[in-house]
């Protein structure tokens, strides 16, 4: 019961916060967006991880890279 | 070079040099109301002075706007190195990751647990507490800046640091030489002090547009007290830390000082030129030959770089094509020896698992000083050799930044620098003699207000001075930009990419500014 009202209180102090302060939650949305914009979008679709995937070791991307500056 | 995808490279370069130009906007006015921010609130508690408080937090607001948008384009810009620059990741890593991580676990979080307080701990916490959080948010975003300039000084003078051949990675050694070099001090006081700039010329600007439309004259007064003085402060400290800069990078980088001055031919007693126009002379045998006229003041170059009237500045013919009697050696040699070197790295990687005798012996020589001083320091001209003579005259002149843009960037920061002093000097004067509202005093508010978007533009310039200077080098003598981007990576995907980012920033941008505005027209007293 006294969890319940702190969790209670917890939470009607964040939605009060949160309709007080617009500008603060406009501030956070910007962050989640590039957040979700990056690791969901961009960093999937056109940044593939290609060292991590091509090698196991770092070895082995230690081999490629001294390819890669040595050309 | 031809190996080597330009196109990939040059929207690579440019998305970075976009994102980065969005994060300083914010980042550079967060750094300067952090200060200002701090001192308004720190008189509030000191007098009890309400006015003061409403002062505080309204421009803790636009403070507020700016911290988080500077996240989220400071986020991407740290993405970037991995995705686009993965190369140049790999091969710094274990150096340049370091000091970014402390910036994420020190700084970051002692200004994201502060920041919190600030805003939402009025009447929460003593007013005793909320002061020390809000000067603890000013103290970290400096210490946040520090870190990563220390990381971008590294880049521009790697020091504390030794190259693993078997993993082809720098490793670092000395962390103390990496965070006191003397390219990350200059580079982070004179970084810091034209963020006090910005945020002073800014909070001068607004308070000057209430002037001008004659609404809440007294808090604009206080504010452009506080905001010219931290101005003027941050004024001075980039004179000084200026002039510190200057012989450094005349001792590390002595191309971008060259370029930056327009010095083709270096001369003892090396003038400084106040305007030069430039001509290429088209001459295919040194391409990067120009003719120039200058206005010029004799000797101060020297003096500026080595506190010497009569020293000798070598200019970009001398770095080029070496001059022996000043001990400068030429860039064929220095790239014929950074080929050997880069041959040598190779034949080792590729006798490993063949020939174990031949790989001990290549593998000695990275740790033989002497072989290091003699061929591996010059590893990143290697990119230019070439054996054909006339392939390599076209080569080295990527050797050399572009002259005309850097010329021209350092005088446009140093000429707003001195209008700004002008600006903050007579209204900070005024508003200390209580003399705001007196006669001819519109010209003045005016051209505070036009000098808020100048401000941005003269610290723009100045990044241009430090990194278009500083071409065509990622690691100043060890890995060129061209060589430094992500190997086999699509061009279209960071096209496409491109101007994904420009069109989100942009949207943030309008709405931060959308913010900002509505805030002034509420004003203090409503804010």
């Amino acid at each position: 019961m006294r969890m319940k009202s702190v969790f209670d209180r917890v939470f009607r102090y964040c939605v009060n916060e949160l309709r007080a302060h617009t500008i603060g939650v406009v501030a956070v949305l910007f962050g989640i967006s590039i957040f979700l914009v990056l690791y969901l979008f961009l960093k999937p679709y056109f940044f593939p991880n290609f060292m991590e995937t091509t090698f196991k070791t770092d070895e082995e991307r230690g081999r490629y890279m001294i390819e890669q500056i040595t050309r | 070079m031809e190996q080597f995808d330009f196109s990939l490279v040059d929207w690579s370069r440019l998305q970075f040099a976009m994102t980065a130009m969005y994060h300083w906007i914010f980042v550079s006015l967060t750094i300067g109301l952090a200060l200002i921010v701090a001192i308004m609130e720190t008189v509030y508690v000191r007098t009890g002075n309400e006015e003061w408080k409403r002062l505080t937090k309204f421009w803790m607001i636009i403070f507020g706007v700016n911290f988080a948008l500077g996240v989220a384009t400071g986020i991407i810009l740290e993405f970037q190195f991995g995705t686009n620059w993965s190369n140049y990741s790999w091969f710094v890593g274990d150096v340049f990751g370091a000091p970014l991580a402390i910036e994420g676990f020190m700084a970051f979080f002692l200004e994201a647990t502060f920041i919190a307080v600030m805003f939402f701990g009025w009447n929460r916490v003593s007013k005793g507490f909320h002061l020390l959080s809000t000067w603890l948010v000013a103290g970290s975003v400096c210490l946040s800046a520090l870190w990563i300039l220390i990381a971008n000084a590294w880049m521009q003078y790697p020091v504390g640091m030794q190259f693993n051949p078997d993993m082809a990675r720098m490793e670092m050694i000395n962390f103390w030489e990496v965070i006191f070099s003397p390219v990350a001090i200059s580079k982070f006081f004179h970084s810091v002090a034209s963020c006090w700039i910005t945020g002073g010329v800014v909070v001068v600007g607004i308070s000057s547009w209430f002037l001008l439309k004659k609404r809440h004259i007294e808090q604009a007064r206080r504010s452009i007290l506080v905001g010219a003085a931290v101005g003027l402060l941050g004024s001075a400290l980039v004179m000084i830390t200026g002039d510190t800069s200057a012989r450094v990078v005349a001792q590390t980088q002595p191309m971008k000082l060259a370029v930056m001055e327009g010095l083709y031919e270096g001369t003892e007693g090396a003038p400084f030129s106040i305007v030069a126009f430039f001509n290429s002379t088209n001459n295919p045998e040194r391409p990067y030959e120009h003719e120039q006229m200058a206005l010029e003041i004799p000797k101060l170059l020297s003096l500026m770089s080595t506190h010497d009237f009569n020293a000798f500045v070598p200019g970009i013919v001398d770095l080029i094509e070496g001059n022996e009697a000043h001990g400068i050696m030429s860039a064929y040699e220095r790239a014929r020896r950074g080929q050997v070197a880069q041959n040598t790295l190779r034949e080792m990687k590729d006798a490993r698992d063949v020939n174990p005798a031949e790989y001990a012996r290549l593998r000695a020589l990275f740790n033989d000083d002497k072989w290091l001083n003699e061929y591996m320091i010059h590893f990143g001209y290697g990119y230019f050799y070439d054996e054909d003579i006339n392939v390599f005259r076209q080569n080295v002149a990527r050797l050399m930044p572009n002259v005309p843009l850097n010329y021209w960037s350092f005088r446009i920061m140093v000429g707003l620098g001195f209008l700004f002093i002008v600006v903050l000097a007579v209204l900070g004067w005024w508003a200390y003699k209580d003399r705001l509202e007196g006669k001819g005093r519109t010209c003045f508010y005016r051209l505070a207000i036009v000098s808020i978007p100048l401000v941005y533009i003269c610290t723009w310039a100045g990044w241009i001075v430090a990194e278009v200077g500083r071409q065509p080098w990622a690691i100043q003598d060890w890995l060129p930009t061209f060589a430094a981007t992500t190997s086999g990576m699509d061009t279209g995907s960071v096209k496409t990419t491109f101007f994904l980012f420009v069109v989100t920033f942009t949207v943030f941008l309008i709405a931060a500014l959308k913010i900002i505005i509505t805030q002034i027209k509420k004003g203090p007293k409503e804010g």
